[in-house]
């Protein structure tokens, strides 16, 4: 009987053994055949959208998505920092702050006050081509959310009394600044590859407080008048409204602004040679790593090969994990904690950059590390290869419906293409659709045409004395700069 | 081996709850045909104690797998800081059957994308593919729950990463160095007392088996919740969740919290390299799930973090002692902590600003709170709930967390009952008992003098 017993707790061990052992045995072969997968290309549905023009310029895109009841905004205003002179270098910001700060009709306080009770968000920022604005709020708050945007684009106060106290918050902030490594690598970056373009202005911290301590109410009213004009607006709007509704309340708010018919500055962005190869040090005692970008003036916002370079750039370095850059400096050699390449097109001149944190003494090696990861695609050592390209394909395929799974989203990306970029409404899946035509030759061949590992600037910011040896020990010149 | 049975949670996305929650308190009109819709979930236990939560979402063809383990730095031991991070960054070193890379290569491959977060109490890792690439995610994970590969080699180089991470994260910012001075000071003898990454010397110090056991001890299925959101059907997760997650369980004893009780205000003064003086407050507060964190998270947007905040318009705006300021809530499933920073213009005020910020508090304590502040509130929380409904993830992560930390998947509907009832004299009471100066530990950091 006892020995029944035992038999049968042993046969309730070994079944219970067998019920929690997992039932799969792993090999490579499993995972491979489980992997097998070629993404469908993705569609994006092009939401019906209603395009309302007003007399005075000012262009909306109106779609419906009555899911929820929220409403969504996001609008551009031709512009930004692009139109700023060097004695009033920031001006585009400090203005896009103040108009979100007080009105005409709205203190301080009541316009805090006003945006917190009735849920309305809002924000606006100053960038190289424009401002950028985005709103939202819950549907049936949108005769409020209007009543705000308006408020903030039209009747804006610049000489309320918060303007001393704003100018003397961005003063702070802007010598705070001189403090954080990154800061001042995009100071010395930007300002010397941009030279005296205005694209270089809004990082240039001196430049900035110089300006700052001159720039007057009236400055910043004058700057408005001439930047800001109905006619240069456009605004995309989704969410739970009625269409003829909402076009009859965007008149009610907006109809009688006139446009004065601005004409905004252009300055092209001048590549300058000097630049070529410069290393630039940015002595900070009290670093404990170094923190490096290197890049060079690329192509405008016309640059034709985009779609091709993006594919190119993301094999690269385009802050994958799998990308060559971050498998060989972060995976292989271990010197990076992360490291990414991007490209930004602007009306006036574009930028290519490489950026990472790098542990300090391994500074100089992983300079040299990223050139020759580019020269080897470059001279086709390591060419870019068809499994590479499938592989970022592959991912966009999977990624883009996420991407645009917001209406406002797809709105505001064709109101930009149409109105911005001259495209056409199904720019989206046209986007879609090159991308998926290319093969590696082609990605191989622009990549090899539109990079240039000769021309990197390099700026670095971190202690000299970990940093120096290893560049004068190949007896390359470093431009040091000591600000503490 | 066989599931308990799935079971199906539906719930109308409050609209009762937010509509009544308005009415409780003041008389905010809501316009008729602001109906929220129904959101629902699946949720189901394996033998071995795994809980998986299934959130269906078929509008776009992916799937978002992740997996938390209830394991963060508050687990650690002393010597040992930052270890669940450091075994965070091992996770992705290979297994006995996935080289190292190959994982990664695999989704890729099917245009997928991972990663992975460790929080003070859990580490989580995350996959989003295309839905038809579920069983790939899961059996990576469940590859990895058992299979990791500990190569001391890859292990050296990977800390080699975290060392820079340190530096890049705390160490180069004289923000993250001064929380990390009055942190460390603030939870002497704990294991908040660390940032997550760790000190550096921990980080030198960890070795190839301390990371072992650490992975032994806590990666376990009954330590896990696992949550898939997306283009799934839960049938499938459920029969995918039994082929490759049916391992043994094992007892997991979490070493015990420790927490030197504090009864008088604590300043220290660090001299950084800042051009800005500013100042660390770390007030303590209860686990997450006390129902005191709802009144504090309140509170906190009427003292500091709205806009129109009396902080905001008395300190910075009106008196313009302070230049910048935030509360941030860090609650868990031990004793948390509200960390308060500002920045004000020069030494010299430093004193006064603290004294306004104090005053602002017994301005709450005695003068109570406004009608309008509580109504602002009210409506934050109410456009919250409805964006929460257009990303099933954020409320999957939400319902996944509570049951990890506090097995209580429902705590957010416990949460939003106690802000319906919640009253002004309740506000006053929480601020008075845990806005007090006793509770709270300052960290001054002021410029270098040399």
């Amino acid at each position: 009987m006892r020995r029944n017993r035992l038999l049968l707790v042993f046969l309730i061990h070994i079944l219970l053994l067998f019920t929690v052992q997992a039932k799969v045995e792993f090999s490579l072969e499993l995972f491979e055949e489980l992997a097998s997968n070629i993404n469908p290309i993705p569609y994006i549905k092009i939401p019906e959208y209603r395009k309302v023009e007003l007399e005075n310029g000012m262009v909306f895109y109106l779609a419906q998505e009555p899911d929820l009841p929220i409403i969504e905004v996001v609008g551009f205003i031709r512009g930004g920092m692009s139109q700023e002179s060097m004695e009033q270098a920031g001006i585009s910001s400090l203005m896009a702050r103040l108009m979100n700060t007080g009105t005409k009709n709205f203190s301080e306080l009541e316009l805090s006050r006003y945006k917190e009770l009735n849920g309305l968000s809002f924000g606006i920022s100053s960038r190289q081509d424009y401002y950028y604005f985005s709103a939202d709020a819950l549907s049936y708050d949108k005769e409020d959310l209007f009543t705000l945007i308006a408020e903030v684009l039209r009747n804006p106060e610049f000489e309320g009394d918060y303007f001393n106290r704003i100018i003397q918050e961005q003063y702070q902030a802007i010598m705070q600044n001189f403090y954080y490594d990154s800061s001042l690598l995009n100071m010395y970056f930007n300002s010397t590859v941009y030279g005296e373009h205005p694209y270089g202005y809004s990082d240039n911290l001196g430049l900035l407080i110089t300006a700052l301590q001159n720039i007057t109410p009236a400055d910043v009213k004058n700057f408005y008048q001439e930047n800001i004009d109905p006619a240069n607006i456009i605004m995309a709007i989704s969410g739970d409204f009625d269409l003829s509704e909402m076009e009859k309340l965007l008149r009610e708010k907006f109809a009688d602004w006139e446009s004065k018919g601005i004409e905004l500055k252009e300055k092209r962005v001048v590549d300058n040679e000097t630049n070529y190869n410069r290393v630039i040090l940015v002595h900070k005692p009290d670093a404990t790593h170094a923190k490096m970008k290197m890049g060079y003036i690329f192509y405008d916002q016309s640059y034709e090969d985009r779609v091709t370079f993006t594919m190119a750039n993301l094999i690269f370095g385009g802050g994958d994990f799998s990308s060559r850059l971050m498998d060989n400096l972060r995976s292989s050699l271990g010197y990076v904690y992360g490291i990414s390449s991007a490209y930004q097109l602007y009306d006036s001149g574009g930028l290519y950059f490489i950026t990472t944190d790098v542990a300090p003494e391994k500074a100089y090696e992983t300079r040299e590390a990223i050139k020759a990861e580019m020269l080897a695609i470059k001279e086709g050592k390591k060419a870019i290869s068809e499994n590479e390209l499938f592989r970022i394909v592959n991912l966009y395929n999977a990624f883009f419906p996420r991407t645009y799974k917001e209406e406002i989203t797809v709105l505001a990306d064709i109101m930009y293409a149409r109105e911005i970029l001259g495209e056409s409404d199904n720019y989206i899946n046209e986007y879609i659709e090159e991308y998926n035509n290319l093969t590696a030759a082609q990605v191989q061949e622009v990549f090899a045409r539109d990079t240039f590992p000769e021309r990197f600037l390099t700026v670095i910011v971190g202690r000299k004395e970990d940093i120096l040896p290893a560049f004068q020990e190949q007896g390359i010149e470093v431009e040091l700069v000591e600000l503490f | 081996m066989e599931c308990k049975s799935i079971r199906k949670i539906r719930f109308l996305m409050l609209t009762v709850i937010v509509l009544s929650l308005l009415f409780s308190i003041n008389s905010l009109a809501v316009e008729d045909g602001s109906v929220i819709p129904e959101f629902e979930y699946y949720n189901f236990q394996l033998n071995n104690g795994l809980e998986v939560y299934v959130f269906e979402d078929h509008s776009i063809p992916l799937v978002e797998f992740s997996i938390f383990y209830k394991v963060g730095s508050i687990d650690e031991e002393e010597g040992l800081t930052g270890i669940s991070h450091f075994l965070e960054h091992v996770m992705f070193l290979g297994t006995e059957t996935l080289p190292k890379g190959k994982m990664e290569e695999l989704i890729k491959s099917v245009g997928g994308d991972y990663n992975a977060m460790t929080s003070y109490d859990f580490t989580c890792y995350l996959s989003v593919v295309p839905s038809s690439m579920l069983e790939l995610v899961m059996a990576i994970e469940a590859d990895r729950m058992v299979n990791l590969k500990f190569d001391p080699a890859e292990i050296e180089r990977e800390r080699e990463v975290l060392r820079q991470e340190r530096r890049s994260r705390i160490e180069n910012s004289v923000f993250m160095v001064g929380l990390e001075k009055t942190q460390a000071v603030a939870f002497e003898g704990s294991s908040l007392s660390h940032q997550i990454v760790g000190w550096m010397e921990d980080l030198n110090n960890i070795s190839v088996e301390d990371l072992q056991k650490y992975y032994n001890k806590y990666y376990v299925p009954n330590n896990a919740v696992m949550v898939v959101a997306g283009d799934v059907e839960a049938n499938e997760v459920k029969r995918l969740a039994e082929k490759y997650f049916a391992y043994e369980s094992r007892e997991v004893i979490h070493q015990e919290f420790k927490l030197v009780t504090q009864d008088e205000e604590i300043v220290r003064d660090f001299e950084l390299y800042t051009n800005l003086p500013f100042v660390w407050m770390l007030y303590r507060i209860p686990e997450g799930d006390h129902p005191d964190i709802m009144g504090i998270n309140i509170l906190l947007g009427i003292l500091i973090n709205n806009q129109s905040s009396r902080v905001k318009q008395e300190l910075q705006n009106k008196e313009q002692l302070i230049l910048e300021a935030e509360a941030i809530l860090n609650s868990m499933r031990v004793p948390g902590f509200v960390m308060v920073y500002y920045f004000v213009a020069n030494e010299e005020i430093m004193a006064e600003a603290q004294e306004a910020f104090d005053r602002e508090i017994e301005r709450i304590i005695n003068e109570g709170i406004e009608e309008e502040e509580l109504q602002i509130m009210k409506k934050a929380l109410e456009k919250e709930l409805i964006y929460m409904q257009r990303d099933s993830t954020s409320m999957a992560t939400s319902i996944a967390y509570s049951k990890l930390s506090y097995n209580n998947p429902d705590l957010y509907k416990e949460q939003l009952a106690y802000v319906k009832q919640l009253t002004e004299e309740q506000l006053i009471e929480i601020a008075r008992k845990y806005f007090r100066p006793e509770n709270r530990v300052v960290g001054n950091i002021v410029p270098v003098k040399e």
